[in-house]
């Protein structure tokens, strides 16, 4: 009986229908997704070709490029088209430096990555650390000031609060360099240096609802009448919090970081700017002045992509955290 | 050497058996209102003995949860003893810190609640809760937990336990539940049930049954029940005394039989002729006149006074309790009056 | 005249009971009036170059001092205000509008539709705002129109969410059963009692969509998005401070302290209204439950403000 137990067919079907649901979901969300990005990109008003062909261009030169480029194909067509491409790694080229989109993104994509995937940890242990402390003793001291610290970091543009950064630790305490960035492949100890001062600007606001939230639910969760039970069977507040309470209570606060990665890819953008890092930010901006379409689409598809993975991953461990809950 | 097989023994037994296992003496709880501080439990006393089942029966606020509570070391916040005393197995519960609390907790004495879907951890199985009391509690490793855990599931009368095991709370009903969770309490083998409402929330079939289990446990593991109800017909199934409150006192104690066919309390009485207090009864339309005092509401003196058919003016002295019979009783009149008994069954 | 004032008055006392609340109002107020004014109070033309006095420090004269061109920091403060902060209330006009409107109808939709529009919804949350930005900045040119409307857009989502919860949860009273069974349609029962109990916590999520929009509008325009130079806005001038972060490290200091004051304001405000809303709806109801604490409680679900 006791083998019948540890192999359990009910999660396995449990788990089957949960992985169906989601790609139902999937599918779609990424479909439409990518429609967005295609329609605000490739539909706008665009007057490439005329541009390419220059002042001296004549209406059929101008025709040519039209048809070089697709644009005078129907928009679904362009649309499946350029889809199919892009599932098969092709991005397109450039328009105005011939340069194909996936090898550009693939060299600057890996910064923001990086970025994103520091101030995530960055924020996880924050923003669990920091919620968990000001439950634990609601009202005292500790969880008014996280409280407090936490909506002042809700408040602070990102971009003050890089700059800010900057000058007390680069500036005026010279601990971390205020620009650049280094591969990891040339010496983690120097990659985290130049990674700390911009990964730790994303992660403030994350960490700071990440604990309010956490702090929410951990409350919440205490009044529950399955405390009472655990404490009258005599365990262990320690293993009563950490076994039981935040495995409920944790799972708003996982949802919340599942519904801040896009925020995350946009900061990462703007620490570019500050901090000098040769990011897909910039490659965008600049791409965006040039009516560079090929390449903002690129750049959208794979932030897209990143958030809808990280979507899945969320999703996977809230399945796991909360079995019984139905998820909207 | 212990009924369910498990091989532990949990602590020496400190009093010889045939003392009274818990014995609780002029127990008062005080509560903080914002009109100040209120006896919402006063000079209860009961003793009860290995193996035997106690019932305390009252309306809703009468003190009885909250005697339960104290009783556990669970007082809610706003509430402690301000008097009286609490000893089980010799052990004086009133000042026992947390950790010696941890120690007891399971192994001496356990409780049950009404609502049992959410006295268990909605996101886990209900089987690797019960194994988890097996491991903390019983210090069993892991696959004797298990193998443990399937086995108490079928001694609860719970049929394809392996399958049980695998479901969350919230795929199980109230009944299976109720069940679980008197595994959960009874694993470690305690010599005290708590039992505060524990069938309440059932439909009466599983209520019954329940109740046999509890019966079953009784004789099997000799385990010791305060049983907490409404419902005075499952009290007297289950239990051989029973202990009567209102207004946060013991008004009358005594066996089960004796009480039932020969009252000495008026409120007992009453409570008799309703059939059964609250959810359930089919001789509902009977009631008691006005309704069981709030805490602002209680009176000096004898706390049943307002809705009493026999109220004379020594009633709003202070009652104490007096024997009687083989029990007790909390009443000024309680020699003169003629009560009407009742037949349960 | 003074009879006109104190009604008024009393309600927003009772609105705003706290001394923290009312100096969180009073910093909205006082930010929107300045928006409002522009450069009529502002002491210097905002765009009148100096290039004798450039990167002074405070002074009786310039008293935010002067920036890399010698133009009067506060004016820019002043004149700045109105693009930081009016764009962001349009932005979250378009927000609400595209998404609390479907959000309430969404309850009438059949399934096929309905499971359409969440999927729309969800995808609009799988973009991120800024490079949404740059996206519709690429396809339509550089200006504040665009970036607001980027903004806005992306801004549906939760309006949609709030108010599609709100409606179900209020749909399945009783009072709209009965309405129903009298022979109402449902858009018109909709429209007649749910909508009036959505409202409040419209407004709750409104405040803090409000801050958010701030921090997003300037985020662009620090970027170089949604402002054409030389107009000054909050964090297009945060933008230039950095630039010339050598030469006048505490220059930043002042569309930052901006920016901040008034997204906390708007957060504060939100996070009280919502606390009071939570505590109405907590009526503890028989004998035994206390009120549980619900100091602080924070947003509704902050994940929907600060998407």
């Amino acid at each position: 009986m006791a083998l019948a137990v540890a192999i359990n067919p009910k999660r396995i079907s449990a788990t089957l229908r949960w992985a169906g649901a989601e790609f139902l979901r999937f599918v779609p969300v990424a479909l439409i997704s990518t429609l967005i990005t295609f329609g605000v990109t490739a539909l706008a008003p665009d007057d490439t070709a005329a541009q390419l062909a220059g002042d001296t261009g004549t209406l059929q030169e101008i025709a040519n490029l039209n048809h070089a480029f697709g644009f005078d194909q129907p928009w679904p067509q362009r649309y499946v088209t350029w889809l199919w491409h892009a599932l098969h790694g092709d991005l397109g080229v450039s328009y105005f430096t011939q340069i194909p989109v996936t090898t550009s993104i693939a060299q600057r994509f890996p910064v923001d990555l990086s970025i994103a995937i520091f101030a995530l940890v960055i924020a996880i242990v924050l923003g669990f650390g920091g919620g968990l402390l000001a439950a634990s003793r609601p009202n005292g001291v500790v969880d008014r000031a996280i409280t407090a610290l936490g909506s002042l970091a809700l408040a602070i543009p990102e971009f003050w609060l890089a700059i800010l950064l900057v000058i007390v630790f680069a500036v005026k305490v010279r601990l971390f360099p205020a620009t650049g960035y280094v591969a990891t492949s040339q010496g983690l100890g120097q990659w985290a240096r130049h990674m700390i001062l911009p990964s730790l600007t994303l992660a403030t606001p994350v960490a700071a609802v990440i604990a309010r939230q956490l702090r929410i639910s951990m409350l919440t969760e205490l009044d529950e009448n399955y405390v009472t039970g655990a404490l009258v069977r005599g365990y262990s507040r320690r293993r009563i919090l950490f076994k039981h309470v935040l495995r409920n209570g944790a799972a708003p606060a996982v949802a919340t970081v599942g519904l801040y990665t896009p925020s995350l890819l946009g900061g990462a953008v703007i620490a570019e700017r500050i901090f000098a890092l040769p990011g897909i930010g910039a490659l965008a901006i600049d791409a965006a002045q040039a009516h560079d379409i090929p390449v903002i689409q690129g750049v959208l598809l794979v932030t897209i992509a990143v958030v809808l993975v990280s979507n899945l991953t969320v999703d996977a461990l809230l399945g796991w955290l909360r079995p019984g809950v139905k998820r909207s | 050497m212990s009924r369910l097989g498990l091989s532990a023994e949990y602590g020496t037994v400190a009093t010889p058996l045939d003392e009274p296992l818990l014995r609780v003496g002029g127990l008062t709880v005080g509560v903080a209102t914002g009109a100040g501080r209120i006896e919402a439990v006063r000079d209860v006393s009961f003793d009860l003995g290995r193996g035997e089942a106690l019932g305390l029966v009252g309306e809703s606020g009468s003190g009885k949860t909250l005697t339960c509570r104290a009783l556990l070391g669970a007082l809610p916040a706003g509430c402690s003893v301000s008097g009286g005393s609490i000893e089980l197995d010799g052990i004086s519960l009133l000042d026992l810190g947390e950790r010696r609390w941890r120690e007891i907790r399971s192994t001496r004495i356990a409780a049950v609640f009404q609502d049992p879907a959410s006295y268990l951890n909605p996101s886990l199985p209900v089987g690797e809760q019960l194994a988890e009391v097996l491991r903390v509690k019983g210090r069993l490793n892991r696959r004797d937990a298990r193998s443990r855990a399937l086995d108490l599931m079928a001694t609860m009368h719970l049929h394809r336990p392996a399958y049980v095991y695998q479901q969350i709370p919230a795929e199980l009903s109230g009944g299976m539940l109720q069940r679980v969770l008197i595994a959960v309490a009874v694993a470690c083998e305690p010599a005290l049930l708590i039992a505060d409402e524990a069938t309440t929330a059932l439909d009466l079939t599983t209520q019954r049954e329940v109740i046999d289990l509890l019966s079953e446990l009784r004789e099997r593991l000799g385990l010791a029940i305060v049983f907490v109800s409404h419902d005075l017909a499952a009290v007297s199934e289950l239990c051989d005394r029973v202990a009567v409150f209102y207004g946060g006192e013991v008004v009358e104690i005594g066996t089960t039989a004796d009480l039932v066919s020969d009252p000495s309390h008026p409120y007992t009485e009453a409570l008799l002729r309703v059939g059964s207090l609250g959810t359930g009864g089919d001789a509902a339309l009977e009631v008691i006149a006005g309704h069981h005092p709030r805490l602002g509401e209680l009176t000096a003196g004898c706390r049943f006074a307002p809705r009493c058919g026999h109220r004379r003016s020594v009633c709003a002295e202070l009652v104490a309790l007096t024997p009687v019979g083989s029990g007790a009783v909390r009443c000024a009149r309680a020699g003169e009056l003629q009560l009407a008994g009742a037949d349960l069954r | 005249m003074k009879a006109v004032l104190v009604k008024p008055l009393e309600l927003i006392g009772r609105a705003l009971p706290t001394t923290y609340l009312r100096i969180a109002a009073g910093i909205v107020a006082f930010m929107l009036l300045v928006g409002a004014l522009g450069s009529l109070i502002a002491p210097y033309d905002a765009l009148a170059q100096d290039s004798a006095h450039t990167f002074a420090g405070p002074s009786w004269s310039h008293l935010m001092g002067t920036d890399f061109l010698g133009r009067d920091t506060l004016s820019r403060l002043i004149v700045g205000a109105r693009p930081s902060l009016f764009s962001a209330v349009v932005a979250v006009v378009i927000g609400l509008v595209g998404g609390a409107i479907p959000g309430m109808a969404s309850v009438l939709f059949s399934r096929r539709v309905e499971f359409v529009v969440m999927r729309f919804v969800d995808a609009l949350m799988t973009i991120p705002p800024i490079v949404f930005a740059i996206a519709i900045v690429a396809g339509f040119g550089n200006g504040l129109p665009e970036a607001v409307v980027a903004i806005g857009v992306l801004m549906i989502p939760r309006f949609f969410r709030v108010v599609r919860a709100e409606t179900l949860k209020h749909a399945s009273a009783q009072y709209v059963e009965a309405a129903t069974l009298f022979g109402a349609s449902k858009p018109y029962v909709l429209r007649r009692h749910v909508w009036r109990k959505a409202v409040p916590t419209l407004g709750v999520v409104s405040a803090s969509a409000l801050g958010y929009a701030v921090l997003g509008i300037s985020g662009l325009a620090f970027l170089g998005l949604g402002e054409i130079a030389p107009q000054p806005s909050w964090g297009s001038m945060l933008s230039d401070d950095l630039t010339y972060l050598y030469q006048a490290p505490w220059a930043a200091m002042w569309p930052g302290v901006a920016i901040s004051l008034t997204v906390w304001a708007l957060n504060a405000l939100s996070d009280a209204a919502h606390t009071g809303l939570v505590r109405e709806a907590e009526v503890p109801v028989g004998t035994e439950s206390e009120a549980p604490e619900t100091q602080d409680v924070g947003s509704v679900e902050p994940a929907l403000q600060y998407v």
